[in-house]
């Protein structure tokens, strides 16, 4: 009795997991959306450049989470890569933008240039 | 010892999942740039090593089981870093933080006073 109830709550917690890890790249996804949401509203240059680099963190994410789900092989390698790129990525663009006045000053009210 | 670890498995990813929509909402429904740096940074900071453990728990023991924690160890290096820099390029571009008394008038800015 006592074997039938461990081997029955053991399948209930694979279970579990399983659709844990479904459920948290179904998280990853919906966050994406919202990060690109964001990046096409968002009012200024430094708004869209957030958006992208969340965005990449979350694909970092979704590649470790989706490959391991599928069964991908190597996946966690182009997962540590893509963390390195989308670094190095969004410190250049903010390094370019930081001293930089953009042109139009479309729908923002917070800037006192 | 298999239980245990799908529990617990299950119970990072979910509490990873949660932080990462949390941070989503954040990132489309504060009003501020500095306010979507600061819900994008934290979660991010969190949610991700929170869902990179729950997948580690999953995992064969491997080499692997270190890549991920590579990609811990990057993120929790890059993630504020990259916030940090995101802030610093919008103040000196000229972006300036909402203060509670912000009517959103111009004449009542008192930068231009």
């Amino acid at each position: 009795m006592s074997c039938a109830k461990a081997r029955w709550s053991g399948a209930s917690a694979v279970w579990a997991s399983d659709h844990m890890l479904t459920a948290a790249i179904l998280a990853v996804l919906l966050t994406m959306m919202m990060a690109l949401a964001r990046a096409v509203i968002g009012p200024t240059e430094y708004d869209r450049m957030l958006a992208a680099n969340s965005f990449g963190t979350k694909t970092v994410l979704l590649i470790a989470l989706g490959g391991h789900a599928l069964g991908w092989h190597s996946h966690l390698d182009i997962a540590l890569l893509y963390a390195m790129v989308n670094f190095v990525g969004s410190i250049a663009v903010m390094r370019f933008f930081e001293y930089s006045r953009p042109q139009d000053e479309t729908g923002e009210t917070e800037r006192n240039a | 010892m298999s239980l245990v670890l799908d529990l617990l498995s299950g119970l990072f990813l979910l509490l990873g999942g949660f932080l990462s929509i949390t941070g989503g909402v954040g990132l489309i429904r504060l009003p501020d740039f500095f306010s979507r740096v600061h819900a994008s940074g934290l979660n991010e900071t969190l949610a991700t090593p929170l869902l990179l453990i729950g997948l580690m728990l999953q995992m064969d023991w491997s080499l692997d089981l270190l890549k991920v924690l590579f990609i811990i160890a990057l993120v929790l290096a890059t993630s504020p870093t990259a916030a940090h820099a995101m802030a610093k390029a919008a103040l000196h571009g000229g972006l300036r933080p909402r203060a509670a008394d912000d009517t959103g008038r111009p004449e009542d800015d008192p930068s231009k006073a």
